[in-house]
């Protein structure tokens, strides 16, 4: 009762209620791939697919679904899902077929491969930072799941059979658009079916147990996303004797995740209010984010620190969330660094202390939290909290943020650029980081360019409609004029179908 | 410091800027000038309190005329400041002699509009000022005149040659409050809602903070 009571006053407060709350979009790149050319056929992972497949449009994902994929048409799909996946909220891939690693890099072998040997087989499969690529853009959740550890067709004794995740950005060199390499850190889970060099169980029946496990798993309702992967871990351990432990890599956001159930509602609930919705897990699971607050956690540290800071809540307490992101800061948790620094400059559990905040901003910025250089930048350009104004600072700090897709940060950029005041970038470049930051779901610049277009000069209203042409977002004239089906456009662009 | 004092330095804010105007005429919406809020891009919400207590222009004191401003960093705030704004019209649909009492009643539902935990100090303001004001009115009630209103909104009138002293009263009584609130919620510059969208220095457009 308190719970709903805590639901209710969330999302009527916050200004929703359930017919206004924008839907989230969820979308799903289902694979699976039985039987091979030339390397070894597998039994059950056609099947695997078709159950996740159902399993997610049950729980209101966009699925595309494919058996047995040649390397072509992967690479295809890859695409369309990561054009699909950047106005998402959830974009979730999963792959049951077999996979290999190869000088530090997984791959995901089609069904087309034909070599004989491990390296020529890289070269014909996809390799999963094209995965990673394609889910990356997606606005909140990010999962990758890689049922993929069956048998390895080309095991011998000298390889090396660890199964290593590159979750590393800067080991993927830089992309072509000159934006930065994936970085799983802002929400993104890659989950293998088993331990690194260990083989996952096809299973005795129709299914593998690593599958049942997610599926049944995946639909538990009010289940916080974190808390879930956990589950499924000890679900495999359970079904296979414990002979088979699924892994996860990469980390999720400190914003609380429900993929099933009432408490989904509470993932569309707009910054300040989903933080707090922590307080909306169920005692169990509560119980469990302490215990794994005791062990270091620092997602959970995070968690039981936001349910303290809103004061609706009857376990309002400021000082003790203070207490807790200084334990999940210290840890090297750029959020908590970066949400600390924030309570510093408020003065909320803590005096105000604008150095300690600074100090903090900056930790979480040589961490790479795309907020804090965002935010670094914001102050050095306007020149508060007693920073000297500074453009040429700013600036670099609004490009690397920009650069780690912040959406504020590409907008941020983009004005200055048609100001004239960045050195080297024109006004297609101020126009690609407007489209970016729309793609992104910054609802700020599409609210600013449909109602205040005129802030952007000509030129960069032109090159936007070209780019928006590009993507087949807009087939009006190209006129630098921003009329309704420019706007209409600017909103299908952000996401919004009419 | 206090959980209370933090709780009100917190998420909700309530920014009062007392200005001092020394007129006899006020225009009817006077804008709030205060200087630091300014910077931190607080936005206004001006329930014309002493509009509400003096009626028109033309009977208007030589004295200062204290102002409400409220934050709206969030629904708690905005739920107060809805009911002081929707009792202002009210009160001064009223004739004169009926306002200060009506001026009790907006702060009693003020009072009840602050539930929440970190809100004690200010509920208990309100509440305070409600009091106070209801005993104002009291010492000097017209007791030949009728109540007015039903329920919560039940108002009293008080004597007709004692509107303007009960009005400097009642002013001096909310700047009372307005000053208990201000201390308790701390500096200006300790607000959560801290500006998110600011024009970008030497440019028209805006940037944005994360």
């Amino acid at each position: 009762m308190v719970r709903a009571a805590f639901l209710f006053v969330v999302l009527v407060l916050a200004g929703l209620t359930a017919t206004e709350a924008a839907a989230e979009k969820r979308v799903a790149l289902v694979i699976g791939i039985a039987d091979y050319s030339t390397v070894p056929k597998l039994k059950n992972t056609i099947n695997d697919s078709r159950l996740i497949a159902d399993t997610l449009r049950g729980l209101d994902f966009e699925v595309t679904n494919f058996a047995d994929i040649g390397k072509a048409d992967l690479r295809v799909a890859i695409d369309r899902f990561a054009f699909v996946a950047e106005t998402a909220d959830v974009a979730l891939v999963y792959y049951a077929g077999h996979g290999m690693e190869l000088g530090g890099q997984n791959f995901l072998i089609p069904t087309d491969a034909t070599a004989s040997n491990r390296s020529d087989v890289a070269s014909q499969s996809i390799s999963l930072d094209e995965v990673l690529r394609a889910v990356d853009k997606a606005r909140q959740l990010r999962i990758v799941v890689l049922d993929s550890c069956r048998n390895d067709p080309f095991s011998s004794p000298d390889d090396k059979s660890l199964t290593v995740v590159n979750i590393d950005p800067g080991s993927s060199g830089t992309r072509s658009d000159g934006l930065a390499p994936p970085s799983p850190d802002r929400g993104t889970l890659v989950a293998f079916a088993a331990e690194a060099g260990k083989v996952a169980l096809d299973g005795a029946g129709n299914n593998s147990p690593f599958a049942i496990a997610l599926a049944n798993t995946l639909k538990t309702p009010d289940l916080e996303i974190g808390l879930m992967f956990r589950r499924v871990r000890d679900s495999v351990l359970q079904r296979t004797g414990n002979s088979q432990e699924p892994h996860t890599y990469g980390s999720l956001s400190g914003n609380p995740y429900f993929l099933a159930g009432r408490s989904a509602e509470i993932n569309v609930l707009d910054k300040a209010d989903r933080k707090n919705a922590w307080a909306v897990l169920r005692p169990d699971q509560e119980e469990q984010l302490l215990a794994l607050a005791q062990d270091g956690d620092t997602r959970a540290l995070k968690g039981l620190a936001y349910m303290r800071l809103d004061p609706k809540e009857k376990r309002y307490n400021p000082e003790e969330s203070v207490a807790l992101l200084k334990k999940a800061a210290a840890a090297g948790d750029a959020e908590a660094q970066f949400e600390l620094a924030r309570l510093y400059e408020r003065g909320i559990g803590v005096p105000q202390d604008i150095e300690k905040a600074l100090e903090h901003y900056w930790k979480a910025a040589d961490n790479d939290f795309a907020d804090a250089v965002n935010d670094l930048g914001f102050l050095h350009f306007q020149g508060g909290l007693g920073i000297v104004r500074d453009q040429k600072k700013a600036i670099g700090l609004f490009e690397k943020a920009a650069a780690l897709r912040h959406p504020e940060a590409m907008f941020n950029l983009a004005a200055l650029i048609d100001d004239g005041i960045v050195p080297g970038k024109s006004a297609e470049d101020s126009a690609r980081y407007l489209y970016e930051s729309l793609r992104s779901g910054n609802e700020d610049v599409l609210k600013q360019l449909s109602d205040n277009p005129r802030m952007f000069k000509e030129r960069t209203r032109l090159a936007l409609q070209k780019r928006l042409a590009d993507q087949q977002l807009y087939s009006g004239s190209l006129d630098g004029q921003f009329g309704p089906q420019t706007k209409r456009s600017l909103r299908r662009a952000y996401g919004i179908e009419e | 410091m206090s959980k209370i004092n933090q709780g009100l330095q917190k998420i909700a804010p309530v920014t009062i800027a007392v200005a001092m105007t020394v007129t006899s005429v006020l225009p009817a919406q006077a804008a709030v000038q205060v200087a630091s809020d300014r910077e931190m891009g607080i936005t206004t919400a001006v329930p014309e309190t002493y509009a509400m207590l003096l009626g028109p222009r033309s009977t208007l004191p030589t004295v200062m005329i204290p102002e409400f401003e409220l934050v709206f960093s969030d629904s708690a705030t905005s739920q107060i400041t809805r009911v002081l704004k929707g009792a202002t019209r009210e009160c001064r649909a009223l004739a004169s002699e009926y306002r200060a009492s009506c001026a009790a009643a907006a702060f009693k539902r003020a009072a009840s509009a602050a539930s929440r935990p970190d809100y004690r100090a200010a509920r208990s303001a309100l509440n305070k000022a409600s009091r106070d004001l209801s005993r104002l009115v009291s010492r000097n009630a017209d007791r030949s005149a009728p109540t007015i209103g039903s329920g919560r909104k039940k108002y009293k009138a008080v004597k007709k040659a004692a509107v303007r002293a009960v009005a400097k009263q009642a002013i001096s009584i909310i700047s009372e409050t307005q000053t208990k609130l201000l201390r308790s919620s701390g500096s200006v510059k300790r607000k959560t809602h801290y500006k998110r969208i600011a024009q970008a220095v030497g440019s028209t457009k805006v940037i944005f903070r994360s």
